[in-house]
């Protein structure tokens, strides 16, 4: 097996190897000077590389981890390097002095993990790595295969769904952009599957967002859970990297609700109340409705609230769109992408943060 | 031819040598009290009698050693005589002499045309009687043939009494005050006393008085009561009775209100009942303190420089067993109770060094059973009483200094601008002119006494200097409570300095050092699986892990605000909703739930202010909540609700908690500098136990809230709380 790197400055870097390795994943720690000449030198191809960004606590090190993953990635374009996922793995005071604000880095990596977040669950973590991994096999599967370029029938397997499913529940600029990826670096067509597909809430919802958007509270059991699986069944994405994820595509959540008896309006359009009677009738169980917070009223919950999900300790705090504030993110999102949207109670507290354009700003004051 | 001659000596030379050497009549009279000192007097007493009157005299009377015979007609009466040359140090007590060489019997010719000098000597059979009639002292007789007479009277009192009758010059009080303080050099503020070494000098002390006469009981004109003890601003009492309770007050007070009576315990600082010692017993103390930093001490200014001159000389606190006194504890060098130590590690910014202290403390232990000295007579042995009784001494000083400081930096403000230097010497240039002007202006008066104008003109000149003076002083004191807050902010900020790079560096290593610990927690907790006293222990350390890491956390996100200098609006909301987020798990292992109220959709928004000032409000409030409910039983639970006053254009923050609630006493106080509900800890104590309870919290917060147009205060707390802080914030003006 091969292993991941960490590189990483700081000798306490072990820590982290140790806890990897309780949920069976091998992590080598390299300090800068180490794994500089080992990946752009002698080439040696880790099965992943968890990259600190600042790098300078080891004496002469000049460099950042973002410069080292532009490095490997060159390396990797040029085919002197192996393609494998770099994950960006620091603690939010180097990022935020570092990174934050500047999105410039952000397309060199493929997830972004915050180092607390291995003591808090790392088993969340390592499905993190494994679904990286994952992918980026898959896509050189792929590539071994003759005649993938341009080839329909490699996105069908990448998104693992019929071309007519395709054509109706997937944006057509997605599809474009994953046909072109064939053409690119592993790491530019796993980056747009991952980062613009499968970590981002548009073309397919993870669960919370499924539970959110259906109107039911978080408490929903396991018995009632499971009948919402297997009503939405078909819709569940079954592509590259699903055995990491749970992912439903959100088209089809549309058209399982519109197949629903007694539903009058979109899914969407729909209060929490009518979408959780609405459920309970067909489904034949009793389900708890979601209650919106004080802080973010409205009655329609759609999106989450960016800010909040950003906090040191995350939060999922829903928005109903049409009492939302917008959020505008420095580079352009992809058109499958959902828009980012902040709850007024989180925006009115923060409604200094850049991403307010002047319209929400005026209302926020 | 030659002849052998003599010169002779024409007894009109006295009076010629008085008037040259002793040229002033206050010069005279010093040097006649000096002469007691040489004679290792411990008390003098200088009585005017008749003053004012053709009768006018005045007397000298001494408890020195006295003059033998052969002292008298060898030294006394013999012209340059070569004792003080030959001895220049005193027979008893080695003081080195004061008096100049020969120079005591022209002083008193120079006083009054008649002497009568009496003086016993310890051994001596009789008392011995001088008397001299200087006004036969003529030209044209020889020295020689002037008679004086001696006497022999029966045994008196050891020393020596000189009265001078027909006194040349009269004697106002001020000249009699300024004698005082012509001899003030000799003295020291303390009890005269003896101590169990005979040979040690017990002190000196002079007093200058007014004989009582049919309707005027005799008045003291200057002693060292009324020349310098009664201008220091304040007085500190403390006891300790037979049962070994100890209390203290403050019983003069310049600065604010005097201090009833308050028990005392170094080791029970926050306690309002303390224990009573266990070994110390009947301590009285009587202290005295001034303040010496910056130009003003708290006097008028015609005290300050003796009284500076005096404390920075003889400042101290000396101690006295059954009436003698023990040295060297008050000696210029001893610091036997650790102030100038813990006052140069400022770990207490009030003055407390040796040197703003003039003290008595007596014990009485007429059996010797709880003090006891070395036989070597170098102090007393270190039993638990004299122990207890360096510790309490120690408390009550620097708790009495700390309180003055609060009072005297009650009215201080942050808007207050720092003094100009060249303001200071247009100051001291104005004021010379001013006293120029007063002078020129009494000496026109002298001059033209008819004059009603130049009356009206010395009248305003001398009010003027005066309103000048007073007014000088007032901007003197504010220029050193000025000069004592921004030695204080230093200190604040340093420690603050230091708090962010402990947090940073700690925050940065934890998340690493938490994986670590887990699987160690595991580990061992397995290996020991039925060891309950190791499961407590393993728990303890992971509850103080969540405190360190949720402070570290907090800390850190309040450091990268405070990096942002710029003020502007600040959410009290978020503000509060961060500080609840930030400590609840810290509280909860102090077993204290925090419930936060904040509006939903009302960010609360204050004027521009500093975004960090308001974290270090409630983490101020935070730990005074921990520690007060942690004196009582009660469910511990702090309510931090935030909201808005319409009418009034404020947001409001309320911090309630179910401690011990504020008196209503002390309500106003709270926010005042180095105010605190506990005793100060002892000189001696650690650094640890200085640096919580210092008093300074509120004063921050009140200064943090004040700078930003606000206020705080004590308010009512709702049901089911103790304590309510609330604090109002101007709403940001939209």
């Amino acid at each position: 097996m091969v292993s991941w790197f960490l590189v990483d400055d700081q000798d306490d870097a072990a820590s982290y190897v140790a806890k990897f390795a309780d949920v069976g994943i091998e992590v080598l720690h390299k300090k800068p000077s180490e794994a500089r000449p080992l990946l752009l030198r002698e080439g040696v191809s880790p099965s992943g590389i968890l990259m600190d960004v600042d790098l300078s606590g080891e004496a002469g090190n000049l460099g950042t981890g973002l410069g080292l993953a532009q490095d490997v990635r060159a390396r990797q374009k040029s085919g002197d390097l192996d393609d494998c996922p770099i994950i960006r793995f620091a603690n939010p005071g180097p990022v935020a002095r570092n990174v934050r604000g500047d999105p410039t880095s952000d397309d060199l990596f493929d997830e972004f993990i915050y180092k607390s977040e291995v003591g808090r669950d790392v088993t969340a973590v390592a499905t993190k790595l494994h679904l990286t991994e994952s992918i980026y096999k898959a896509y050189l599967d792929i590539r071994l295969e003759e005649n993938a370029k341009d080839d329909f029938s490699a996105v069908e397997s990448i998104l693992g769904l019929e071309s007519d499913k395709i054509e109706d529940w997937v944006h057509p600029g997605l599809v474009t952009r994953l046909l072109s990826g064939l053409s690119s670096p592993v790491h530019v067509s796993a980056g747009v599957l991952l980062r613009a597909c499968i970590n981002a809430v548009g073309a397919m919802v993870d669960r919370p967002t499924l539970s959110m958007r259906l109107g039911l509270s978080s408490e929903v059991s396991g018995d009632q859970w499971s009948a919402i699986e297997k009503w939405l069944g078909p819709y569940y994405y079954k592509g590259i990297g699903s055995d990491y994820v749970d992912r439903w595509w959100a088209t089809g959540l549309d058209q399982a609700w519109r197949s629903l008896k007694g539903q009058t309006q979109p899914l969407s359009a729909a209060t929490i109340s009518e979408r959780v009677t609405t459920l309970s009738e067909n489904l034949g169980i009793k389900l708890p409705p979601l209650t919106m917070p004080e802080s973010s009223p409205g009655h329609r919950p759609w999106r989450w609230c960016q800010l909040s999900l950003e906090e040191n300790e995350p939060a999922y705090v829903p928005v109903d769109p049409s009492h939302g504030v917008k959020m505008t993110m420095p580079v352009e999102q992809p058109a499958w992408v959902d828009p980012l949207m902040s709850s007024k109670g989180a925006a009115l507290r923060k409604r200094d943060d850049p991403r307010f354009g002047p319209s929400e700003r005026s209302k926020l004051r | 031819m030659s002849s052998i001659r003599t010169f002779r000596t024409d007894a009109a030379i006295i009076a010629r040598l008085g008037r040259q050497l002793v040229a002033k009549q206050e010069t005279a009279l010093v040097e006649l009290v000096k002469n007691a000192y040489d004679a290792d007097a411990t008390e003098v007493e200088v009585v005017f009698e008749g003053r004012g009157t053709v009768h006018a005299s005045v007397k000298i009377r001494d408890n020195g050693l006295g003059m033998s015979r052969s002292e008298l007609e060898d030294g006394f009466l013999l012209l340059a005589s070569e004792n003080k040359v030959s001895n220049p140090k005193s027979k008893l007590y080695s003081r080195p002499r004061a008096g100049r060489k020969g120079i005591g019997r022209f002083s008193a010719q120079r006083l009054g045309d008649r002497m009568v000098l009496s003086t016993f000597s310890e051994g001596e059979p009789h008392t011995l009687e001088l008397t001299v009639d200087w006004t036969e002292f003529r030209p044209g007789r020889k020295l020689e043939d002037v008679p004086v007479t001696i006497t022999e009277l029966p045994p008196s009192e050891i020393g020596t009494r000189i009265r001078i009758e027909g006194l040349y010059d009269s004697w106002s009080t001020p000249q009699i005050r300024a004698c005082w303080r012509g001899v003030l050099a000799l003295q020291q503020p303390f009890p005269v006393a003896p101590t169990t070494n005979p040979r040690e000098d017990p002190g000196f002390k002079v007093r200058f008085l007014e004989d009582g006469s049919l309707y005027h009981d005799m008045v003291v004109v200057a002693d060292m009561q009324s020349e310098v003890l009664n201008y220091l601003p304040v007085v500190v009492e403390m006891q300790v009775d037979s049962d070994g309770a100890a209390s203290w007050r403050i019983v003069k007070n310049a600065f604010g209100d005097t201090r009833p009576w308050r028990a005392i315990h170094h080791l029970h600082r926050s306690s309002p009942k303390p224990p009573a010692y266990t070994a110390l017993r009947d301590v009285h103390m009587k202290a005295y303190h001034a303040i010496l930093t910056g130009e003003n001490i708290g006097l008028p200014a015609v005290a300050q420089s003796r009284v500076r001159e005096i404390m920075r000389n003889e400042g101290g606190i000396r101690l006295y067993r059954n009436g003698f006194r023990v040295t060297p504890y008050g000696e210029p060098d001893d610091d036997w109770l650790g102030l100038d130590e813990a006052y140069g590690q400022r770990n207490a910014l009030a003055p407390i060094a040796n040197r703003n202290w003039f003290g008595v403390i007596e014990v009485r232990d007429a059996e010797g059973k709880i003090f006891d000295e070395h036989t070597s007579r170098e102090g007393l042995i270190d039993t638990p009483a004299f122990q207890e009784l360096r510790e309490v001494a120690s408390a009550v000083l620097i708790s009495a200094a700390s309180e003055i400081h609060s009072d005297r930096g009650r009215k201080v403000t942050t808007s207050s601008k720092s003094p100009d230097p060249e303001k200071s010497i247009a100051l001291s240039e104005a004021r010379k002119a001013l006293r120029e002007v007063r002078e020129a202006a009494d000496k026109a008066v002298q001059e033209r006494k008819n004059d009603k104008a130049v009356r009206i003109v010395a009248q305003n000149a001398a009010r003027a200097e005066e309103l000048f003076s007073r007014e000088v002083e007032v901007l003197e004191m504010r220029q050193a409570q000025l000069a004592d807050e921004t030695a204080m902010l230093r200190l604040l900020s340093s420690i603050g300095m230091t708090t962010a790079e402990f947090s940073h560096e700690t925050g940065m290593a934890f998340e690493a050092f938490r994986l670590d610990l887990d699987p160690i927690f595991e580990v061992a907790l397995n290996a020991r699986a039925h060891d309950i006293s190791f499961a407590a222990q393993a728990d303890r350390a992971k509850k103080a892990l969540v405190r360190l890491d949720t402070l570290t956390a907090y800390l850190n996100s309040t450091v990268a605000s405070r990096a942002t200098r710029e003020i502007h609006p600040v959410s009290l909301s978020l503000a509060v909703e961060d500080f609840g987020r930030g400590l609840s798990a810290h509280a909860l292992t102090q077993s204290t739930v925090i419930e936060i109220d904040t509006p939903p959709l009302d960010a609360l928004y204050t004027e521009p202010m500093h975004e960090a000032e308001i974290a270090s409000v409630l983490l101020n409030f935070h730990t005074n909540a921990l520690k007060a409910m942690k004196r009582t039983s009660n469910t511990r639970k702090v309510l931090i609700a935030a909201d808005r006053l319409q009418d009034e254009g404020e947001v409001r923050l309320r911090f309630c908690d179910t401690g011990t609630g504020v008196r209503d006493d002390i309500r106003e106080r709270i926010f005042d500098a180095f105010f605190t509900t506990q005793h100060a800890p002892t000189a001696r104590a650690p650094d640890t136990a200085h640096a919580v309870g210092t008093g300074l919290g509120l004063w921050i917060v009140q200064q943090i809230v004040s700078n930003a147009g606000g206020r705080v205060f004590v308010g009512e707390p709702p049901t089911g709380y103790s304590t309510c802080m609330e604090v109002r914030f101007p709403a940001e003006n939209k």
